[in-house]
């Protein structure tokens, strides 16, 4: 018996999930077949090995009214679900169910990997709440980011609103989604600014037809906008300000970095904007996370409104990202806290003392190095291999501090704190 | 000295180690300045790689740095530009990010003063 087409979905949608083609018939085909195997009620998790799958997952837990949890690489975190769907459509039983709402809800895990990243419950409905369903028949999405992260998903379910066709390669790198990019000619590319550049690296002087590029998760320098103008004339830019709490808050389409301060007056698409204590950036969204599923108490302001963690200023008739409040690092739309960077490269054998700092990069934005102090007698070269090597089988790619240097003492602050160099411009996070 | 770590080098002269001879006309002197950026990098990124385990093949000016020729991600791309920003002292990306995709391109870069 196939399931009714979803509300949130335009029959018109095509899928390239490398190199293999799909239709939403053959989706919904998926999606019946997984629905008689959820429970009746609880949570099921599934990863993004398979945007198919993701989608089959998503319109199975809607059907059924239970929660989906959208697993990332690298979260390791008890998800709090009873069984777990395969990229092959099959469940696996990995613990007992917990007590939920019964209810269809999205759960998704913040970014980075470090220090138990948090599970944010979002409505369904709101998380598609800037999403329009406009016809798009003639659109080609490529997606850049994982599926089940917010900006992922948010690109997937905007080709599937509009019956575009999404190309998508979940464990490719940035030279084979160039590659194909120019071989199945996508037409609107959503992706951070560091992916950009290493994007027209790879890409050289190919050229896909993009006409709508978005950009998210990182501040745009005005160097790369001016580079993505010249490179694709014809295209529309725009940056989107959204994070995994807040939601999808507002696309700055005007070219400028940051974003026009009349707004914290009139507000922007059903969001309201201000600038709080210390230059916080706070926001009441009507698209923002109902809480956190692990527990952990939503970030508000004694009157309500949702911090985001992002700090700006006031330059004129403009607003602009300067930072984050939390010392978070952006390496390349990933959020990472150095302080937990420091535990691991600390843990280390004939480590002493350490300290990560960010250094500002051309192509990721900023990048980790560390300043370490070696134990008496250690020899900096056989300690500088081993912590390679710990950060490698440990770290993430962007958590993994690139250069270390041997320090004879790490510097402290007057507050007692390790002296970190400036981390520059953090940036709005995804 | 053999090996020094990547971290401690000092600054690479802006002129090339081997000093044209008097004799040789002026359009040596830049190729021979990009003949010492080629070797840099291939020494640096070579170490980058082995750093993660993984053996580059030999760099030419026309080697992809993202493409199927290389071991290396973008984040390894990113921390070479660290890297001889170090070992230079010049930083062609200053005013915000230039594209290039070839070793040969990047060697150009860092031709201008």
């Amino acid at each position: 018996m196939p399931l009714p087409t979803p509300h949130w979905v335009n029959p018109g949608f095509r899928l390239i999930e490398c190199d293999r083609e799909l239709g939403w018939a053959e989706i919904a085909g998926l999606a019946a077949d997984l629905v008689p195997k959820l429970p009746a009620h609880g949570r099921v998790a599934i990863d993004g090995r398979s945007v198919a799958m993701v989608l089959a997952a998503l319109t199975a837990a809607e059907r059924a009214g239970i929660e989906l949890v959208l697993l990332r690489e690298g979260f390791h975190r008890a998800s709090g679900a009873s069984e777990r769907i395969g990229a092959d459509g099959r469940l696996t039983r990995v613990s007992p169910a917990v007590d939920t709402v019964n209810a269809f809800a999205v759960l998704m895990p913040t970014s980075g990997t470090l220090g138990n990243p948090k599970l944010v419950r979002h409505d369904f409905i709101r998380l598609i709440g800037r999403i329009r369903g406009d016809a798009g028949g003639d659109i080609r999405w490529l997606l850049t980011y994982e599926p089940t992260g917010f900006g992922g998903l948010q690109v997937v379910l905007s080709a599937v609103a509009a019956g575009a066709t999404l190309i998508v390669d979940p464990r490719a790198g940035i030279p084979a989604l160039a590659d194909a990019a120019v071989a199945h000619g996508a037409s609107h590319v959503s992706a951070t600014p560091s992916f950009w550049r290493a994007f027209l690296i790879a890409l050289g002087q190919r050229m896909p037809p993009v006409r709508m590029i978005t950009l998210g998760g990182e501040v745009a320098d005005q160097a790369l906008l001016d580079q993505l103008n010249q490179r694709f004339p014809e295209a529309r830019i725009g940056h989107l300000y959204a994070t995994t709490e807040a939601g999808a808050l507002f696309l700055v389409r005007d070219g400028a970095s940051g974003f026009p301060a009349s707004w914290l007056t009139d507000g922007v698409e059903g969001v309201r904007l201000r600038i709080g204590r210390d230059g916080r950036f706070e926001v009441k969204s009507p698209r923002a996370m109902i809480d956190y599923a692990t527990g952990e108490a939503v970030p508000l302001t004694d009157d309500g409104w949702l911090v985001t963690g992002d700090l700006v200023e006031r330059d004129g008739d403009r607003v602009r990202f300067v930072g984050r409040s939390d010392g978070v690092i952006n390496v390349g739309g990933v959020k990472v806290a150095p302080e937990r960077v420091e535990q691991v490269l600390l843990a280390v054998p004939g480590v002493a003392d350490a300290r990560v700092s960010a250094a500002a990069n051309p192509i990721t934005g900023q990048l980790l190095t560390a300043a370490v102090v070696a134990a008496p007698g250690v020899d900096p070269e056989g300690l500088r291999a081993s912590l390679h090597h710990h950060a490698q089988t440990l770290l993430a790619p962007a958590e993994r501090p690139r250069l270390f240097d041997f320090v004879p003492q790490i510097p402290i602050a007057s507050t007692g704190k390790k002296r970190r160099a400036p981390a520059g411009a953090a940036g709005p996070g995804v | 000295m053999p090996d020094q770590p990547t971290d401690r080098l000092p600054p690479l002269p802006s002129d090339p180690p081997a000093a044209p001879s008097p004799g040789a006309t002026g359009n040596d002197i830049p190729a021979a300045r990009d003949a010492a950026m080629l070797a840099l990098i291939t020494d640096e990124l070579g170490r980058i790689a082995a750093d993660k385990g993984v053996v580059l093949p030999a760099l030419t000016p026309g080697t992809v740095f993202l493409g199927d020729q290389l071991p290396i991600d973008s984040l390894d791309l990113a921390t070479l530009l660290v890297v001889l920003e170090r070992r230079t002292g010049r930083d062609p990306f200053r005013e915000g990010f230039r594209s290039f995709t070839t070793v040969g391109e990047l060697v150009a870069l860092y031709r201008t003063p």
